[in-house]
């Protein structure tokens, strides 16, 4: 049985499909921005996972809008077994103590998303950054 | 399909589809419709239908596909919590047709420590060079299918919680 305006239903089966992605960043790099780029699409908000490597303590889950993040994120490098919520980052990569890098979402791009990063002290290691971007 | 509109009110109740009086689709609703269908229609509408459920895997059963149904359509994509009750274990994963990825606490190996997984939306590391990892292996009309893959001999339960988006 056929109900109602099919344009519409149709519409149904075009929802906004995410586009799952990886990238890394070099901790050892000086403050810059970092362009995310072979998304498809402007996204509406994107979730991040980050860990790094060599593997350590920090792991982070995070997400952001074109104007805010948020994050929750292992503090163990300075404070044994706690973690801690960034009101602004969603990627906070704290792998040794005392420093830190951290990525702000700061533009939503026609094909992906540009993260602004600044670092606290001289981390080392790299970034390893997953990440789901929706329309 | 003659000329026809779905309308939406302010409730559920007030769907409406209406149709020409030359249309002749057999079955083809002409008046207002229950909340069945305005429910339907709100979905239609909203875009965003999901579905949030659990699932477990007891990790000493061999690898193999496990499918979790019930979840009413076939999802988009989904998003993953899991851990193995009062353990170290604990892992956060989401995927969909093309790509999954995940963050796992890999605590039981190196304290305290973190990875991230490609494949794996689901990562239950009991110990030193042993885990259990699910990864999403379809999204089915019902749900979805995990493939199981261990190293080495896992122990525990793994519960898995999810949230399917169509």
């Amino acid at each position: 049985m056929q109900v109602g305006d099919l344009t519409k239903q149709d519409a149904s089966v075009q929802l906004p499909v995410p586009f799952i992605g990886s990238f890394n960043r070099d901790n050892t790099v000086a403050d810059g921005t970092q362009a995310v780029t072979g998304v498809g699409f402007t996204p509406s908000y994107v979730l991040f996972f980050s860990a790094t490597a060599p593997v350590s303590v920090s792991g982070t889950i995070g997400f952001a809008t074109a104007t805010t993040g948020r994050s929750f994120f292992s503090n163990h490098a300075n404070s044994a077994d706690t973690f801690n919520l960034d009101d602004d980052s969603p990627l906070r990569t704290v792998n040794v103590a005392a420093t830190t890098n951290e990525g702000d979402l700061t533009s939503m791009d026609a094909d992906g998303f540009t993260i602004t990063w600044t670092k606290v002290g001289a981390p080392t290691g790299t970034t390893l950054c997953r990440f789901m971007a929706v329309k | 399909m003659g000329n026809s509109a779905i309308g939406r009110g302010t409730a559920v109740e007030d769907f409406k589809v209406k149709a020409s009086s030359t249309d002749a689709t057999p079955g083809f609703l002409d008046g207002k419709v229950g909340s069945g269908m305005g429910v339907v229609s709100d979905l239609l509408e909203s875009n965003a239908v999901t579905f949030i459920g659990t699932f477990t895997r007891d990790n000493t059963v061999a690898d193999g596909t496990q499918a979790i149904t019930g979840v009413g359509f076939q999802p988009t994509y989904i998003i993953f919590l899991a851990n193995v009750a009062s353990a170290a274990p604990a892992s956060w994963g989401f995927g969909d047709s093309a790509a999954s990825v995940g963050l796992s606490n890999r605590h039981a190996e190196s304290p305290n420590e973190y990875e991230t997984r490609t494949l794996d939306v689901i990562h239950s590391r009991t110990a030193t060079s042993v885990a259990n990892a699910g990864r999403l292996q379809s999204l089915d009309s019902d749900g979805f299918t995990i493939n199981w893959v261990k190293q080495n001999s896992p122990t525990g339960t793994t519960t898995a919680r999810f949230i399917a988006i169509k």
